[in-house]
């Protein structure tokens, strides 16, 4: 790691004491709200427009997904824009169809498994459930060590074993607030977040500017990636499979497929919100991406016109180290250096209580989906409201432990935004295909469902340490070309696309269920 | 136009979208988020009715 003097000052860490004092005291005070499971899972489904907005976009718009578009704006430069564009146009034309979202929230489901097991049946549920908290609780396995590379990159505490004592105080810090305060806490600190992060992004922009130039931020790109710095077609970069994956990943999936946004959806206070909500959230979704990347391909400018930078991010022949804790660390190293006494502290609290409400809603997430559609079915429905809550807050504390373990155990040989991408896709390459023809398709049956879901195991073939171990280089070899995460992920889907379509016609179900097409609005 | 040309009118486009958007959604969110907690306050006191409706007849 670079030895670099942070501006990061007491006054900062005076302005972060407050700020996430305030916030988890919010979320002590707002328990009083909660009367009932739908009140602390979708916040009794009363969101209106903008606050709806304000949560979705605080929940994507966390510290690690700032960590991550700013590591991928570092390794590809411009073309990684491809991704945020992906995203914004995607969203904005689920918004306008109103595909998948809109029949979800007619169906008043809390839950995509719950959606399962209204089409599928009840075994479906559950089987969809464990997949999607698995592939939910692995796919934020690495948020604890983002969120704890940030602070420490940005405070200037270069120890390694502060990185430690920051991922346990952080997940202490959400666990108490989520644990308590659910869906309504998550609502307001969304809201308070979202301010702080959206001015407190602009700004940090206009400083990175300001610091480095315009010029100098192209040429370095050009310098570094070359051409394939700016096209994402060119293969020595992103590539046209990437692409294909990014419009399904980080386009569709990401707003209509994904469990925590589709439960903004189901929190919406009908059909119009939802329809609101994505069409304006299309711009979240795209800043998301966006701002992050163009502060990492600044970073990118700052460490390369500085020796002492050059020669630890980047290689002899000039290109980006290949260290992914590294290159993570690019962006809070850069805005400890550029940032004013003052504005870092606001900026360092902002990042901070968006990696708490990323993650008291993913928490939250994956609790309510073991609860509600693994533990209440299997109970027989015959689970009370209190011991409901009780045992979501068990599951809440469960898999805060898990992650606490998992983001010290686990090495991390991609960039982040890949091992995201590949373990969620366990989850969402089964999930779009039961959406799509669960929704859409009379026909689709339940052994169709089964196969589907099964096949985004597949998925993990994607993730370095697991395609190494199974010998996928010899793979690699026969083809001639590399098997990059993209090509996994689209093989997979396509897989599940075929199963469910083939298992439907050769296993009809018997009575098939009504589509949510075709009810009646409420 | 060049790749370059592209993605600098997208990013020009998406900073004056976001901050216009950041003001609207910072006003309008303050109104939504006092209206969620009455109605949830409104739910949580029928809820107590609903659970107790000799007391309430009293």
């Amino acid at each position: 790691m670079l030895n670099l003097e942070s501006n990061f000052t007491w006054l900062d860490w005076g302005i972060v004491a407050v700020y996430l004092s305030v916030t988890v005291m919010i979320g002590i005070y707002v328990n009083r709200y909660i009367g009932n499971m739908a009140d602390y899972v979708v916040a009794g489904r009363s969101l209106g427009t903008f606050i709806a907005v304000a949560t979705m976009t605080g929940t994507e718009l966390g510290l690690v997904t700032v960590m991550y578009a700013a590591q991928k704006g570092f390794t590809g430069g411009f073309a990684a824009f491809h991704i945020g564009l992906a995203a914004g146009v995607v969203s904005l034309i689920v918004g306008l169809t109103e595909f998948i979202v809109v029949p979800l929230r007619r169906m008043r489901v809390m839950t995509i498994p719950e959606f399962y097991g209204k089409r599928f049946g009840n075994g479906v549920r559950v089987y969809g459930a464990l997949l999607l908290a698995g592939a939910g609780i692995l796919n934020m396995g690495m948020f604890l060590k983002a969120g704890a590379i940030f602070v420490t990159a940005l405070t200037g505490l270069n120890d390694p074993f502060y990185v430690q004592i920051v991922m346990t105080v952080l997940i202490v810090l959400v666990l108490v607030y989520t644990i308590l305060g659910g869906m309504v806490s998550v609502v307001i600190t969304d809201y308070i977040q979202f301010i702080v992060l959206s001015f407190g992004m602009l700004l940090a922009c206009w400083f990175a500017v300001k610091r480095l130039g315009w010029d100098a931020i192209t040429e370095t790109v050009s310098s570094v990636h070359g051409h394939a710095g700016f096209s994402p077609l060119d293969g020595e970069g992103f590539g046209p499979s990437y692409i294909v994956w990014m419009l399904f990943v980080a386009g569709l999936v990401s707003c209509a497929v994904w469990q925590t946004a589709v439960m903004r959806s189901c929190a919406a206070e009908n059909e119009q919100v939802v329809r609101r909500m994505y069409v304006w959230s299309s711009i979240g979704f795209l800043v998301r991406f966006l701002l992050p990347q163009f502060l990492g391909i600044c970073a990118l400018a700052y460490f390369w016109q500085t020796s002492e930078g050059r020669a630890v991010m980047f290689t002899p022949e000039g290109l980006p180290i290949d260290d992914a804790e590294l290159t993570m660390a690019a962006l809070p190293l850069f805005l400890s250096q550029v940032l004013p006494v003052g504005l870092i502290g606001v900026i360092g609290a902002g990042m901070l209580a968006a990696f708490m409400s990323t993650h008291d809603s993913y928490l939250l997430c994956w609790a309510s989906v073991l609860v509600e559609d693994v533990a209440g079915p299997l109970s027989g429905g015959r689970l009370s409201t209190k011991a409901r809550l009780v045992l979501a807050r068990l599951f809440i504390f469960l898999i805060g432990m898990f992650l606490l373990v998992w983001s010290l155990w686990y090495p991390l040989e991609q960039d982040l935004w890949d091992y995201m991408a590949v373990t969620g896709a366990i989850y969402f390459i089964g999930a779009t295909a039961l959406l799509v023809c669960g929704i859409y398709w009379q026909r689709a049956s339940r052994a169709g469902a089964y196969l589907a879901l099964t096949s985004g195991l597949l998925a993990v073939l994607g993730l370095d340490p697991i395609k190494n171990a199974v010998g996928l280089d010899r793979l690699e070899a026969l083809l001639g070309f590399n098997l990059s995460e993209a090509h996994v992920g689209l093989f997979a889907t396509a897989t599940a696309m075929v199963l469910m379509v083939v298992g439907s016609l050769l296993l009809p179900d018997r009575c098939p269920s009504e589509l949510p097409t075709q009810e009646t609005a409420t | 136009m060049t790749w370059l040309d592209f993605w600098t009118v997208l990013l020009v486009l998406t900073l004056a979208l976001f901050s216009v958007l950041a003001v609207v959604v910072a006003i309008g969110g303050f109104f939504d988020i006092r209206r969620m907690l009455r109605t949830l306050a409104k739910n949580a006191e029928n809820a107590q009715t609903d659970a107790n409706p000799r007391e309430d007849a009293k």
